[in-house]
């Protein structure tokens, strides 16, 4: 799949927020107006509140702002923007889970027992019950396979660790989900 | 996962003009569908923002100064003197995790037993929290050093009113985060609000509340 632009294929994912922005006003625009729907989309999604999405978008073209020099142009840009907003957006959702939950078993179990995920409609808060007691790495991975259903070598692609490491990651997640449920009983 | 295309495969096609999954969505009803709704977002993200005024507002975000290394361990250095002043200074009670007279206790429910929780316990452990009346009761927790939440009661409840030692009536899940954290207890004789606890337990005059944390290290 080819999904980058030669133009913005200049950013670094390392970005600081103590740096000054290095693109002007109309290639922010550009950017914007080019990925702003996928990046505030998947933000809304995840984060559940447009108030929120839109604050994460713009910390995401604040990183593209302010990073603009470091790209190292080794992955598409579409990969790039669903990589840094799920990040963000994980990052937010575990600030806010910081306290202890109290688990909803119910949502876990619709997770575990279906045999098509996906194509059911991805019950977003069972994906996220289970997440929250996985490792990062593993979170971004549920996130993209369970509720953006892309494939294993999607998946891949844009987290950047092989085909075998994802697979065991989700069966890491499977088990977790099992042992909730076990738990919770 | 399934045999349709993601949102990034559509979102390539759609946006980039990639040709892979191109032959799939042009027979796949389900995929044009989502394609359809898909777009619908973009023309709903056309509504509501302007590009150039979002660029404008993220160009208008200050920058935070970067810290030289001398003033980064000034930082440190005097956070860490100002946590040995604050042991030294602080009323012995709040520093007190177990014991008769405690305020707060916390012990670990597994297996169908409850224990007292004497160090560190499981990231994901189940805890039972003892609070000593009389009294009306607000329990804090706090992940952050200063920053307290309200756990119980929940916001909008009525006050925990605890006339002994009476257990907190909800169970605490701890979410698997490896970082240690802190629950405190502040109880008052009339009800305190949320806020009020939280700067109690912050440092602020407790009045006639009485006030202690603990802290619940992990493993």
């Amino acid at each position: 799949m080819t999904t980058g632009r030669g133009a913005v294929s200049r950013w670094s994912e390392r970005a600081s927020r103590t740096r000054k922005p290095t693109i002007d006003k109309d290639e922010l625009t550009r950017l914007y107006r080019d990925y702003g729907p996928v990046v505030f989309r998947r933000a809304r999604f995840l984060l559940d509140s447009d108030e929120e999405a839109r604050d994460a978008m713009q910390e995401v073209f604040l990183r593209v702002a302010r990073s603009h020099d470091g790209y190292r142009g080794d992955a598409p840009v579409l990969n790039w923007m669903y990589r840094v907003t799920t990040n963000l957006c994980l990052n937010r959702l575990r600030a806010k889970k910081r306290h202890p939950v109290v688990a909803d078993p119910e949502a876990v179990r619709r997770l575990t027992s279906a045999t098509d995920f996906a194509a059911q409609q991805a019950d977003r808060q069972a994906v996220l019950q289970v997440m929250a007691r996985c490792d990062r790495v593993t979170q971004q991975i549920a996130v993209h396979y369970f509720l953006d259903g892309m494939k294993m070598e999607e998946v891949a692609t844009v987290v950047g660790y092989s085909r075998k490491t994802i697979s065991k990651k989700l069966a890491a997640f499977e088990r977790r989900a099992r042992r909730i449920l076990e738990d919770t009983r | 996962m399934t045999e349709h295309l993601s949102d990034l495969a559509l979102d390539a096609i759609r946006r980039t003009g990639a040709t892979d999954g191109a032959d799939h969505l042009a027979g796949c009803d389900a995929c044009q569908a989502r394609q359809a709704r898909l777009t619908a977002a973009d023309e709903d993200f056309a509504q509501r923002f302007v590009p150039a005024q979002l660029a404008v507002d993220t160009l208008a975000v200050p920058s935070i100064p970067k810290w030289s290394l001398r003033t980064k361990f000034a930082a440190v250095g005097f956070a860490l003197a100002a946590a040995a002043v604050a042991f030294v200074v602080a009323p012995r009670e709040q520093l007190r995790t177990k014991g008769g007279d405690a305020l707060v206790t916390v012990h670990v429910r597994a297996d169908g037993r409850t224990t007292p929780v004497r160090g560190p316990v499981d990231p994901r452990a189940h805890l039972a929290v003892q609070v000593k009346g009389p009294g009306f009761a607000q329990v804090l927790w706090s992940s952050r050093p200063g920053a307290w939440e309200p756990l119980y009661p929940p916001p909008g409840a009525p006050a925990w009113e605890v006339e002994a030692s009476d257990w907190l009536p909800r169970e605490v899940v701890l979410d698997g985060a490896p970082e240690d954290e802190r629950l405190s207890a502040v109880v008052c004789p009339t009800a305190p609000s949320a806020a009020d606890a939280a700067e109690i337990a912050g440092g602020a005059d407790p009045g006639a509340c009485r006030v202690q944390w603990v802290k619940i290290e992990k493993r």
